[in-house]
C-alpha cells in the first residue's frame, strides 16, 4: 500500500493532498515528520509534559478535521503550528492557568547556586536552557522557538502569534537579549 | 562592532545555524563571527537553544496516528452523524410538504441544503486557523471561548 517513499522526496503538499483524499497513510508521515515540533510548542505554553501530549494529539485532530479548508496560503508546518498554538492557549484556559509564570522561572535561573535543590532541578545545559525560556514572556519565547526551532521567517511567526511582521522581530530579538543575560556566565 | 552589519548577521544567525544559508552567505557569516564577539556570543546561545528542544514521548507519535484515525473515521461515517444527516433530510422535507400545501412555494433543493448546513456539526469550524491570524490574542481567547460554549 505504501506507494511513495517516507523520505523528505516527498513534500508535504503533496502529502496534504493524499490526505486531504483520504490516505491515511499519508497522515502517519505527516504525524511522523511534526509530532516533535508540535509537542516542543504545547511544552512550552503548557510546561506540562502530559498535558503538551494531549495538546499535541488535540492539535492534529482538529488539523485534519479541518484539512479541507487548507489552502495552501502558508506552508502545511506553519498552518499546523498557528492550530498548535490555538490549543495550546485553548489547553491553558481550561485549567485555570492563562497567568504568566514569568517570575517562577527566571528567579530559578538568576540564582542557582545558592539553593542545592535547584542544582539538582537544573541537571544539564538544557534543562538550563528550557528553564530561561520558560520565563521570558509568551509571545517573546514562541518567536525565539519559531525561529530557532523551526526555521520560520519573521513573516510566518507574525501569522502564527498575530502580529506585525516587525513586532515578531522585535518579540524575537528582547528574547533572545533577555536569554544572553540569564544564560551568560 | 558595527550595528547595521551586527543586526543584518543576527536577523541570519537562525539560518546559519539551520545551514539555510548560500555558501557565499555562510563564509560571510563566518568570517563575521570570527572578528566579533557580541555576535558569536549570540551565536553560541542560539545552538544552545537548538540542540535544548524537548524530546517527545516516544509513544506519542502512535498514539496521535490512532486518535487522528478515530476522529477521521468518526467524524465521516459515524452513526450520530447519519442519524443527523437522515433526520436533516426528514425535517426539510416535511417542512417543504407543510409549506407547499400553505404557500405554493416549491423550492425542495434549496431548503434540503439549508437544513443539512444548519443540522451540521459546528466543532472542527475551531481548526480553521487561518481566519485566526488577524485577531489579536484577546480577541482570539474570546473566539475561542464563544466556540466552545
Ligand atoms: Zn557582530
Amino acid at each position: 500500500m505504501d506507494e511513495y517513499p517516507r523520505d523528505e522526496t516527498v513534500l508535504d503538499e503533496e502529502l496534504v493532498k493524499r490526505a486531504q483524499d483520504g490516505d491515511n497513510i499519508a497522515v502517519n508521515i505527516l504525524v511522523d515528520r511534526h509530532h516533535a515540533v508540535v509537542f516542543s510548542k504545547c511544552l512550552a505554553i503548557i510546561g506540562d509534559e502530559d498535558l503538551a501530549a494531549d495538546a499535541s494529539q488535540e492539535s492534529f485532530i482538529k488539523a485534519f478535521r479541518s484539512l479541507d479548508r487548507f489552502r495552501g496560503d502558508s506552508s502545511f508546518k506553519t498552518w499546523l503550528l498557528a492550530i498548535t498554538i490555538n490549543e495550546s492557549r485553548g489547553f491553558l484556559r481550561k485549567i485555570g492557568r492563562l497567568k504568566e509564570q514569568v517570575l517562577e522561572g527566571v528567579r530559578e535561573i538568576v540564582d542557582p547556586g545558592n539553593d542545592p535543590m535547584t542544582e539538582v532541578v537544573i541537571r544539564s545545559e538544557a534543562d538550563r536552557i528550557r528553564k530561561a525560556m520558560s520565563g521570558l514572556p509568551k509571545k517573546q519565547r514562541l518567536s525565539v522557538m519559531l525561529r530557532i526551532e523551526d526555521g520560520l521567517s519573521f513573516k510566518e511567526i507574525s501569522k502564527i502569534i498575530g502580529s506585525s511582521d516587525v513586532s515578531a522581530r522585535v518579540n524575537y530579538h528582547n528574547g533572545i537579549h533577555r536569554l544572553r543575560e540569564l544564560l551568560e556566565p | 562592532m558595527n550595528y547595521n552589519i551586527c543586526t543584518h548577521i543576527k536577523d541570519l544567525l537562525p539560518d546559519f545555524i539551520r545551514d539555510k544559508v548560500s555558501s557565499e552567505y555562510s563564509l560571510r557569516v563566518r568570517s563575521h563571527l570570527d572578528t566579533c564577539t557580541d555576535c558569536n556570543d549570540e551565536f553560541l546561545i542560539l545552538q544552545k537553544i537548538q540542540v535544548a528542544t524537548p524530546i517527545p514521548p516516544v509513544d506519542l507519535a502512535a498514539k496521535i496516528k490512532i486518535s487522528v484515525a478515530n476522529d477521521r473515521r468518526q467524524t465521516y461515517w459515524s452513526p450520530t452523524w447519519q442519524f443527523s444527516f437522515a433526520a436533516a433530510v426528514i425535517i426539510a422535507l416535511g417542512t417543504t410538504f407543510i409549506w407547499q400545501r400553505t404557500q405554493n412555494f416549491p423550492d425542495t433543493n434549496q431548503l434540503i441544503q439549508e437544513s443539512v448546513l444548519i443540522s451540521w456539526p459546528m466543532d472542527d469550524v475551531v481548526g480553521g486557523i487561518p481566519m485566526f491570524k488577524d485577531l489579536s490574542e484577546d480577541e482570539l481567547i474570546t473566539l475561542l471561548e464563544e466556540l466552545d460554549g
